[in-house]
């Protein structure tokens, strides 16, 4: 359960994030869409704990969100837009290093990345390095990444725009069958076919937040 | 229209370091030959300053022994057209002179004092009148102190004096006595005093100079003949001058001949002037050797910057082009926004280098070299601009040149693995192979400097590439384990091939450091070392005393315990090709000479020493009695060789008992011969002879002899059964162990050998006309030596104190150079010569005092210790002296450069560190933050961060090390460490690796780098911050 | 000064990555009259980016013809190219900053720009350049003082320095906010109106496109459709084939055959015709 308590992120004069509130239940995908600049990035980052709050909550599943470490030790999953990936490494080293932090078992984290791999349809790839891939290769390692970690909170942001129509079937797929296992799914798209196909559609404009369809 | 300015002001902080590296490459080229000129001058000036007795002109003429003709043939002043006008200035003014040599004679009686009538141009200002005043006139002379004393001479005193060729003495009246400073440079080694003695048994007696006015050699017959001396001023003829003085001197007999002049030149001016040739030629092919290395690094360094700095500059590039500039335009555009700061930073670089000539040359070469600008700095500084133009030119094309969309791209294209294992192969073999020829070149000429630089970038180069796999299996390893911060680390290693360039820098900085402080460290002990051998002890104090007995009784009365001082005697044989004595005090010596406790070890010194047993017999008196027995003794006829018949012979006749003793208080041996003992009657008798025992002797010997003309063999046994004196009733004589047998040369001609013998003793002798005598044991023949490795030979003897051979036996060849006296000398106990005794022979004996430490600090105490004690010292020696000597040829002086060779590669290592984390930090930190936002820790990552770089810089600090003490290991034996000379020196370089030092600049430099790689870690996983992740890439 | 006008007809661009081609554009064929103001539309990847980059000689087309104005770009050399950038071609690349050098003024910025083209006597002044783009106020603020939108109006302002006949811009209002965007936008219409210059601006934003009086949508490397007005519509190619917009090609998918008949209003009919074994 994510819950959002009028949440409000500024960087400086700039309000990204005007009082936001809203509930995802476990289960549920909610999309939330708007053009460029509208905060749905500052939305999914403030819910991750990778910035601050200027004022408001955050809350998933009894925690309080205040910094990243604590909230991706407790299951929530960021998806980066422009998909934040290392690239000195391989595509297969991204998925398993977070993994490695947070568990030591290497063979159950290799049988996560194996699986979390084959869902995107990267089985092949695994061990070439993030530049040799074409965007929408990096953009499905970077959803990998997200599924690896088997999180209680799936926060996507902008996951398809690089993806073709399969590619992109096949990661709102994924993504509704994370919902399916109990996670609370938020999508940022500015692709309102993704919109939708979720649960929930919000629409996000100069850090307001206006629902279009409620869960 | 350009932005220049703007474009500089907003990148400052890339402009300095530009400009500092161009500083370091501009301060390095206009350092190096200002340097090397500086060293030319200071090493040419030292020689002519400290060997200017070798330099000078000498110029004598021949005494004109004609009667009649002008009084002064050839005035000096004809000799002094010889010197050229170009030269005059560069020369002392010539010192003028008239000789006459002669031998004179006090008042009335016969001329015996061999002496010379001197007079020279300015003379009386160079004495010190102890009483009268300076001749005015003709017919005056001023005496020396020493003639003074030796000879009665006073004020008012008349002495006679008359030539080899004529007869007639003319009398010269003594208006002044003198003392004199004969070593100053007046006197060009014409010594004034120092010659006065009296008569000894040896030697006639010897006068100082008398000197007088010109105008008393230039009235009568003096067989005079002029001198003049003068010699290249220091500090005025410099190195350029050399070439024409000395063809000039080697031209000066041609100009002797020439003019018809008769005259002659003694100097060693063209020996000095090749030596100083010598060095120079060192000077100028180590130094610049030196610093062409730091300066190729540093241009290294720089092309590394450029391609940096340009690489950030890509984007602009690309607006350029994009807004329609030309590709050679636009990289004239950046051309010249590098190029100024890399021109300035050179310039400054050269003023710079002048600072520094200016600090170096106070400290080092005490001011000694004029301030010139040579040549070949403003080419030296004008080669290294056009280096770093070349390098910002050439930096900039490689960019320029690339299609836009390229220039566009946030990240440059990756494709250039395979290029860049060819360069690094490329350099790989040309660097082995330079190697290899520097090697095999048999070791001449100035390629093993750079032996060092070029191992270190053979092997950190190879390293390099190894370490790419290599991190890969520690990347594995340490995932496996769980280390993410050192898998990572790793991983990051094997990926980034940027980690080969600063691995291979690295190693070369490191390998400059440690090869220079080898360098430093090794010639540094090598100085101290062969200074220590060739002075001997810390300090050397020469003395002139009568005999041994006043040498030793004065020591012992400074310094009884030899805390300070040890004596040490060195005595010469006519002959240059024999062995040398020198005798020393076993005991001080191990304490006190320079190593001298490694001479030999403890046995060897234990069989050094004169033996204790058995104790010396005394003899005391006036008259020496002797009762023997020599009734036991008959004819002998010696078995004959073939075809030779036995001439008849006369039957023998007597047999003469003598003895050999030794005067305590002089040293003297004598001779002491009993009346003849008949043959054929029996029965003891008792002999008397004259003895001049006092106040003491020692007996060195008993032997027989024979009555001249009495050859006749005779065999048989002498019995003494009392020796006695006037003051002692019995003498004990010991046993037969105590005596030597002895033999004249060869077998054939008798023996002797003593016998123990109911009362007293015996001597069974076989005697064929010579002299035959038995040696007391507690002087032992031979007398153990040990001889150093140039004694070869089965019969090898040394000349006593009084110049006679002494018989030595080998004990074996000394652990190391024998100190101060090392060619061709046996190291004997001075006891065991003492007692071997004998008049000391003061034309080939030196005697002196070596001094430790404390000694030197209590010189002062000591010698006038010593002049109470009634000797005089001289301070001959110091080893500070003889280490500042050496540190001032050229080869030490381009070494102390080392240090600076040293600090300059670190300093150049730690710019190409930040370099490179300038360059990819921010790819890094994007890296970085995209793993923390995913829930790895920030200390994975930092681990990680300080990980990838220090783990390779570490490594390759250590192998550059490594490789620096392998090339020094190599190349310091070809290095010349000491200016040459013309007969190799005895004393061993001592080339083993300085461990200690060696370690710490290891650790050192690991430790300066490293800290740098960690601070540059820390700072990258600083800037990680989530938002990174968002910044564009492409 | 008179705007450029764009011919291109079967363009195409590959290039190579990961050891096989790919085709960015697989034949374009497009014309764009002078002074026209039209906008590039498409999904990601679908050669947007390409053609921009084509119509400014970043690259070199593999085939096909792409003329500007009086330049053929598929036979120009570098130099040529270069002056074509020069005087008569402003590329606005995505990013503003990008186009920027970081430590000059707006107006040294522009002046920068005119460099390559100084020689040029009828080239406008730096001021009235800014003074066309609205930033005459800020002619001499430095950069990092200047609001985001202020910074994307100073790099229309070097893209337009010249005065040239062809304004290329990528994504011009991606990165800002709602008022900065319209600003933007208003500038270059500004531009194109007062000063006749062709100009050709992608964006992915359907609010900027419904504001362009014509737009060229680009899907999988071809042109799929044209938009006037905010209306779309599909375009016959210069090939003769007709991309179908993306809610009749679910209907139609490949392989169907069609029976065409025109009507008496004009009308063109597309009759799918069941084949065996279909449903």
């Amino acid at each position: 359960m994510i819950t959002v308590t009028n949440l409000t992120v500024a960087y400086d004069d700039l309000v990204a994030v005007a009082d936001v509130s809203l509930r995802v239940p476990p289960g549920f995908v909610l999309a939330v869409s708007g053009p460029s600049g509208a905060g749905k990035s500052s939305l999914l980052w403030a819910i991750a704990g990778a910035i601050r709050a200027s004022s408001g909550q955050v809350e998933v599943d009894g925690l309080t969100i205040s910094d990243r470490p604590a909230a991706a030790a407790h299951g929530v999953v960021l998806i980066p837009q422009g998909n934040g990936l290392a690239r000195v490494l391989t595509a297969r080293e991204n998925l398993a290093l977070p993994l490695l932090a947070q568990r030591t078992d290497p063979e159950a984290v290799d049988r996560h990345v194996e699986q979390a791999l084959a869902d995107v349809g990267l089985q092949d790839s695994g061990d070439h390095l993030v530049e040799e891939l074409s965007g929408g290769e990096q953009q499905r390692v970077a959803v990998a990444r997200g599924l690896a970690q088997q999180g209680r909170v799936i926060l996507a942001d902008e996951s398809t725009s690089e993806l073709d129509g399969t590619n992109r079937e096949r990661v709102l797929d994924l993504l509704r069958r994370e919902a399916g296992r109990g996670a609370a799914v938020i999508m940022a798209t500015h692709d309102l076919n993704v919109a939708a196909g979720a649960d929930g559609h919000a629409t996000m404009d100069e850090g307001h937040l206006t629902w279009q369809r409620n869960l | 229209m350009t932005f220049l300015r703007q474009a500089l002001r907003y990148r400052r902080a890339q402009g300095l370091v530009l400009a500092g590296i161009s500083l370091l490459i501009g301060t390095c080229a206009a350092f190096a030959p200002w340097f090397a000129r500086a060293v030319e001058q200071t090493v040419t000036t030292e020689a002519l300053t400290h060997q200017w007795n070798s330099a000078a002109w000498q110029l004598k003429t021949t005494p004109s022994t004609a009667v009649g003709g002008p009084a002064e043939e050839t005035p000096p002043e004809d000799l002094a057209q010889l010197v050229p006008a170009d030269l005059k200035p560069l020369f002392t003014p010539p010192v003028y002179g008239r000789t006459a040599v002669v031998i004179w004679g006090l008042g009335n009686a016969r001329p015996t004092v061999e002496g010379r009538v001197v007079w020279r141009d300015g003379y009386c200002a160079q004495l010190e009148l102890t009483a009268g005043r300076c001749p005015r006139a003709p017919g005056e002379v001023a005496a020396s102190s020493a003639d003074a004393k030796n000879f009665g001479l006073a004020v008012g005193a008349t002495v006679r004096a008359q030539t080899a060729s004529n007869p007639e003495r003319s009398p010269l009246r003594v208006v002044g006595i003198y003392q004199a400073d004969a070593e100053a440079t007046y006197w060009f080694g014409r010594r004034p005093t120092g010659n006065s003695r009296q008569a000894s048994d040896s030697q006639p007696p010897l006068g100082d100079f008398l000197l007088a006015e010109r105008g008393t050699l230039s009235a009568g017959h003096w067989d005079a003949y002029s001198t003049l001396d003068t010699r290249p001023q220091p500090g005025i003829a410099r190195a350029d001058d050399l070439d024409r003085i000395r063809q000039v001197t080697d031209q000066l007999e041609a100009q002797i001949a020439e003019r018809g002049i008769d005259a002659r030149n003694g100097s060693g001016l063209i020996g000095v002037i090749d030596g100083i040739q010598t060095e120079r030629r060192q000077a100028t092919t180590i130094i610049p050797l030196v610093m062409v290395q730091v300066a190729l690094f540093g241009v290294v360094v720089l092309a590394l910057a450029l391609a940096t700095v340009v690489d950030q500059r890509r984007p602009e590039l690309g607006v350029s082009r994009l807004r329609g500039s030309g590709a050679s335009s636009t990289g004239r555009a950046l051309a010249a926004e590098l190029s100024v700061p890399v021109l300035l930073g050179t310039l400054a670089g050269a003023a710079a280098g002048f600072a520094m000539l200016l600090a170096v040359r106070a400290a080092w070469l005490g001011g000694a070299a004029p301030l010139e600008v040579p040549w070949t700095v403003p080419a030296a500084v004008a080669v290294a601009a056009l280096a770093g133009l070349t390098v910002v030119a050439l930096s900039v094309r490689t960019v320029v040149r690339r299609p836009i969309s390229s220039l566009l791209r946030r990240i440059p294209l990756r494709g250039r693995h395979r290029t860049i294992g060819l360069i690094d192969l490329t350099v790989i073999v040309v660097a082995s192979a330079g190697l290899v020829t520097g090697l095999t070149s048999g070791g001449r000429g100035p390629l093993p400097i750079l032996t060092p630089t070029l191992l270190a970038l053979a092997a950190g180069l190879a390293f390099a590439h190894l370490l790419l796999p290599a991190a890969g299996l520690v990347s594995r390893y340490a995932l496996r384990r769980g280390r993410l911060g050192l898998a990572l680390g790793a991983l990051q290693v094997a990926r980034r091939p940027a980690v080969t360039r600063l691995v291979a820098v690295v190693a070369v900085a490191t390998g400059l450091a440690s090869f220079a402080g080898q360098a430093a460290s090794v010639a540094d002990r090598n100085r101290d070392t062969r200074a220590g051998y060739e002075t001997g002890a810390e300090a050397v104090l020469a003395i002139d005393p009568a005999n041994l007995g006043v040498f030793t009784a004065a020591a012992d009365k400074v310094d009884p315990e030899r805390r300070w001082l040890t004596p040490v005697v060195l005595t010469s044989p006519p002959s240059a090709e024999s062995l040398r004595a020198v005798l020393i005090e076993p005991d001080s010596y191990r304490r006190i000479a320079f190593r001298g406790d490694r001479l030999t070890d403890a046995e060897g010194f234990r069989k050094l020493q004169a033996p204790t047993e058995p104790k010396p017999i005394e003899l005391t008196g006036q008259r020496l009695t002797v009762t023997a027995d020599a009734g036991a003794m008959t004819s002998y006829e010696p078995p004959a060789g073939d075809n030779v018949v036995p001439p008849p012979e006369e039957p023998a006749k007597s047999v003469v008992l003598q003895a050999t003793v030794v005067n305590q208080r002089s040293g003297g041996r004598y001779l002491v011969a009993f009346p003849p003992i008949p043959l054929g009657r029996g029965g003891p008798v008792t002999l008397s002879t004259a003895l001049g025992c006092l106040p003491s002797c020692q007996l060195l010997r008993l032997g027989v002899s024979r009555e001249v003309g009495d050859t006749a063999g005779v065999k048989g046994e002498i019995a003494i059964s009392r020796l006695a004196t006037d003051t002692q009733q019995s003498i004990p004589l010991g046993r037969m162990q105590d005596w030597t047998n002895g033999s004249q040369a060869g077998a054939d001609q008798g023996s002797i050998a003593a016998r123990n013998a109911p009362n007293g003793l015996a001597l069974d002798v076989t005697s064929l006309g010579g002299e035959l005598n038995v040696q007391y044991a507690a002087i032992p023949t031979p007398v153990p030596a040990l001889a150093s490795p140039d004694a070869v030979g089965d019969a090898l003897t040394v000349p006593g104190l009084d110049g006679i051979s002494i018989p030595i036996a080998k004990l074996g060849n000394p652990h190391i150079p024998v100190p101060r006296h090392t060619d061709r000398v046996a190291v004997l106990d001075l006891e065991t010569a003492r007692r071997v005794g004998g008049g000391v022979d003061r034309a080939s004996t030196e005697f002196e005092l070596w001094l430790n430490a404390d000694g030197l600090a209590n010189v002062g105490k000591i010698m006038d210790g010593l002049t109470a004690a009634g000797v005089t010292p001289t301070l001959v020696d110091r080893r500070s002296d003889r280490i500042d000597g050496y540190g001032r040829s050229a080869s030490a002086l381009a070494l102390r450069l080392t240090p600076v060779v040293g600090l300059a590669s670190w300093a150049l290592a730690v710019v190409v560190l930040l370099l490179m984390g300038v360059s990819s930090w921010r790819s890094r930190a994007q890296d970085y933050a995209s793993l923390r936002i995913n829930g790895v820790p920030a200390s994975t990552t930092g681990g990680a961060a300080r990980w990838e770089q220090t783990g390779p810089v570490a490594l390759a600090a250590l192998l550059g090390s490594a490789c620096g003490i392998v090339g020094a290991h190599i190349a310091l034996p070809m290095f010349p460490l000491f200016a040459e000379t013309s007969e190799p020196s005895p004393i061993p370089l001592d080339l083993a690796i300085n461990w200690p030092g060696a370690v710490i600049l290891w650790l050192a430099g690991t430790v300066v780098l490293t800290a740098t790689t960690l601070v540059l870690g820390t700072g990258v996983n600083r800037r990680a911050g989530y938002g990174r992740i968002r910044e564009e890439l492409s | 000064m008179t705007g450029l006008a764009i011919s291109t007809s079967g363009l195409v661009h590959i290039y190579r990555s990961q050891g096989h081609d790919v085709a960015a554009l697989s034949g374009i064929g497009i014309t764009v009259r002078p002074g026209e103001f039209v906008g590039l539309l498409g999904p990601s990847g679908a050669g947007k980016s390409t053609l921009l980059q084509l119509c400014g000689g970043l690259l070199t087309p593999s085939a096909g013809r792409l003329q500007i104005g009086e330049h053929n770009l598929t036979t120009m050399t570098e130099p040529e190219l270069d002056r074509m950038r020069a005087r008569d071609v402003g590329i606005v690349l995505q990013g503003a900053g990008r186009n920027l050098i970081p430590y000059l003024s707006p107006l040294d910025n522009v002046r920068y720009a005119q460099r390559a083209a100084s020689h040029d006597r009828s080239l406008p002044t730096p001021e009235d350049v800014l003074e066309l783009v609205g930033l005459t106020d800020h002619a001499r603020t430095p950069l990092p003082s200047l609001t985001p939108g202020q910074i994307q109006l100073c790099a229309v302002a070097v893209g337009i320095a010249t005065f040239p006949g062809l304004l290329l811009a990528d994504e011009p209002t991606s990165q800002l906010d709602h008022r900065a965007r319209d600003e933007v936008l208003a500038a270059i219409s500004t531009v194109n109106s007062s000063t006749g210059m062709t100009v050709l601006l992608v964006t992915h934003d359907p609010e900027v496109a419904a504001s362009l009086p014509r737009t060229v949508t680009i899907r999988d490397g071809r042109i799929a459709s044209e938009g006037r007005s905010g209306e779309e519509f599909a375009v016959v190619a210069t090939d003769g084939s007709l991309p179908l917009p993306p809610h009749v090609a679910g209907l139609l998918p490949p392989g169907t055959l069609l029976r065409v008949t025109t009507t008496e209003d004009g009308d063109v009919r597309l009759s799918p015709v069941q084949q065996e074994g279909q449903s």
